[in-house]
């Protein structure tokens, strides 16, 4: 492997991982309140349901993907008519990153809210506010931190995603390989040298966004 | 008092406690007194529209805001309630000046902003947050943000409560100002029965959950319902008079209680044979040597005979004469003077924290 392909390799997983993490920030963050704060029947049922993706098997929601993005799956024929094909492509990485790496976003954020106290959602609301109003200036703020938190966490889980990505995008070098997937591949054909440069790279890559995230809070901490 | 512009009816069960209330009024600033657990931050809550209660009617100051019975119910945040909670809550993540304007937006008024910072001198700390605030600043802030968000009524949840004594003393003035400048008709929850009964021109008397009492705070003095709860907030320590006497040389009078503690109050106290008199228990120093050289007027030698802590001071039971004193000090105090059941100590009370309460104990 050249540098060249390396640094395609790992810019492909910035990349998946940055897309896969944008698209759960909103729904996981509403989702999140919703959980923290209203009471509904079969809360439980959806919390075990957004947890899911934590306690299965990755391959088996690559699986479970796959069947409902595939030709023959209910979603895949009409993606395909609309010229936005998923399995095999960049876009089955980040849909596959994304469903794996949303209940940590969910569960950091949700937390977060739930330790928001309510009495200043009360009080905001006592002064004027309306609850959209109420969300974005007190209770957005306030679970700020938990909910960066949820995000770099998100961010990682998705830089090392594995096993749904495998089936639903497939290990197409230059196409759809990830740094993980590219490790796999290069142990498979003993190209040692190879993999080693891959798992360093995507060491130094989540050690640097580990950090990066840690200042990043600490120094809203201090504020 | 149909035509009453407040009303608050409702029965609202919760965690083994019942809350029964049915009550209007139309003084402009009204006290809800009451000991803790007597459901007083409850109605209040229920009133601001923040806690939800099956059987309820609140009307405050002219507006109907919830009736259960026609299903009307007023969102919180449009009922335009000043509700100022025991700590007052500010938002921790904005500046003095974002917390002030936060409800202030919806008027568009900066004049009432301007006056309520004014009213509060809180002008020098806004660019400061919360975290870098005393007690009464903070305090003080929450007043500001509360008046700048033009409220139809203040509801204040013991707005001193959480401030010691000396920071009391300081903010009194300024809700003296609120009521006075502000002229905003005010629910006043407090346990303090100096508090309840200086700020208010009506006083509801709270406990168990129910109205015990409601009226003037001069009718109240002479009602033995509210006296019992006053007994049981107020004032921790009553005596009985036997006898008074002048002593016109030092101006002052001698009360000789019916079990033989001797008090010297100032000569304009009025009490009589057979009335009861009220000291707090935070107005007795206690001492460990007797005291020289000091203004107060009672400095007398007894002995303590118990110690006990509730809810965050020591209470100290004292015998002096024949009569049983609670003393209330605060944890380092005690622990400074390192207090045990049976020593010798002196208790100094100035003349005047002895209060006349009319009518015997019932």
């Amino acid at each position: 492997m050249t540098l060249a392909e390396v640094a395609t390799t790992a810019a492909f997983s910035i990349g998946v991982a940055a897309v896969s993490t944008a698209v759960n920030v909103l729904p996981g963050v509403i989702l999140a309140y919703f959980l923290a704060r209203v009471p509904f029947r079969g809360k439980s049922l959806v919390e075990a349901f957004v947890a899911l993706p934590l306690v299965v098997p990755p391959v088996a929601v690559g699986l479970l993907l796959l069947l409902l993005f595939s030709r023959r799956g209910p979603l895949g024929p009409l993606l395909d008519g609309l010229g936005i094909p998923i399995v095999f492509t960049w876009r089955g990485a980040a849909i596959a990153a994304a469903v794996m790496s949303f209940p940590l976003l969910v569960r950091s954020a949700e937390q977060a809210f739930v330790e928001v106290p309510g009495q200043q959602e009360d009080v905001a609301r006592t002064l004027g506010a309306g609850p959209i109003r109420c969300f974005l200036r007190v209770s957005l703020p306030l679970a700020g931190r938990g909910i960066a938190y949820g995000i770099l966490l998100a961010f990682l889980r998705a830089l090392g995603e594995f096993g749904a990505t495998n089936l639903l995008a497939g290990n197409i070098p230059g196409r759809t390989q990830t740094l993980s997937l590219g490790i796999y591949d290069a142990v498979l054909s003993s190209r040692d040298r190879d993999a080693f440069a891959l798992a360093s790279v995507s060491i130094l890559l989540s050690l640097a966004a580990v950090l990066l995230g840690e200042r990043f809070l600490r120094a809203r901490r201090r504020r | 008092m149909t035509g009453a512009p407040n009303k608050i009816r409702v029965d609202h069960t919760a965690g083994g406690f019942r809350l029964r209330i049915d009550i209007a009024w139309t003084a402009r600033t009204v006290a809800l007194f009451g000991p803790s657990g007597a459901g007083k931050s409850t109605l209040l809550e229920i009133a601001a529209g923040i806690r939800r209660a099956r059987r309820v009617h609140v009307r405050l100051a002219g507006r109907l805001l919830e009736d259960a019975e026609s299903r009307t119910r007023v969102a919180i945040h449009l009922r335009r309630i000043g509700w100022v909670p025991q700590e007052g809550t500010l938002f921790p993540h904005l500046t003095v000046a974002q917390n002030v304007s936060f409800g202030a937006g919806r008027a568009c008024d900066r004049a009432r902003l301007a006056s309520a910072v004014d009213m509060l001198e809180i002008g020098g700390i806004m660019d400061r947050r919360p975290a870098e605030l005393s007690g009464g600043e903070r305090q003080r802030v929450a007043l500001a943000r509360a008046l700048a968000a033009a409220p139809a009524i203040l509801l204040l949840d013991e707005p001193l409560a959480s401030l010691d004594l000396p920071l009391r003393s300081r903010i009194l003035p300024y809700l003296l100002r609120l009521r006075d400048t502000a002229r905003l008709p005010m629910i006043y929850v407090t346990h303090d029965a100096s508090e309840a009964l200086g700020i208010a021109e009506h006083v509801i008397v709270l406990d168990g959950g129910r109205i015990v009492a409601s009226g003037s705070p001069d009718a109240l003095l002479g009602s033995p319902a509210a006296l019992r709860v006053l007994d049981l907030v107020g004032m921790e320590n009553r005596f009985v008079v036997r006898a008074v006497d002048a002593l016109p040389a030092e101006g002052l009078v001698r009360i000789t209680t019916t079990r033989g503690l001797s008090l010297r109050a100032g000569d304009r106290f009025e009490c009589a044979p057979g009335s009861t008199i009220g000291v707090r228990a935070e107005d007795i120093i206690v001492a460990i040597a007797q005291p020289n050289g000091i203004s107060a007027q009672n400095i007398l030698e007894a002995r303590l005979r118990g110690i006990a802590e509730a809810s965050g001071r020591i209470l100290l039971s004292i015998e002096c004469a024949e009569e049983r004193v609670t003393a209330a000090i605060t944890p380092h105090a005690a622990s400074d003077l390192r207090l045990e059941a049976g020593q010798r100590v002196w208790i100094v009370l100035k003349a005047s924290s002895i209060h006349a309460l009319p009518g015997p104990v019932s």
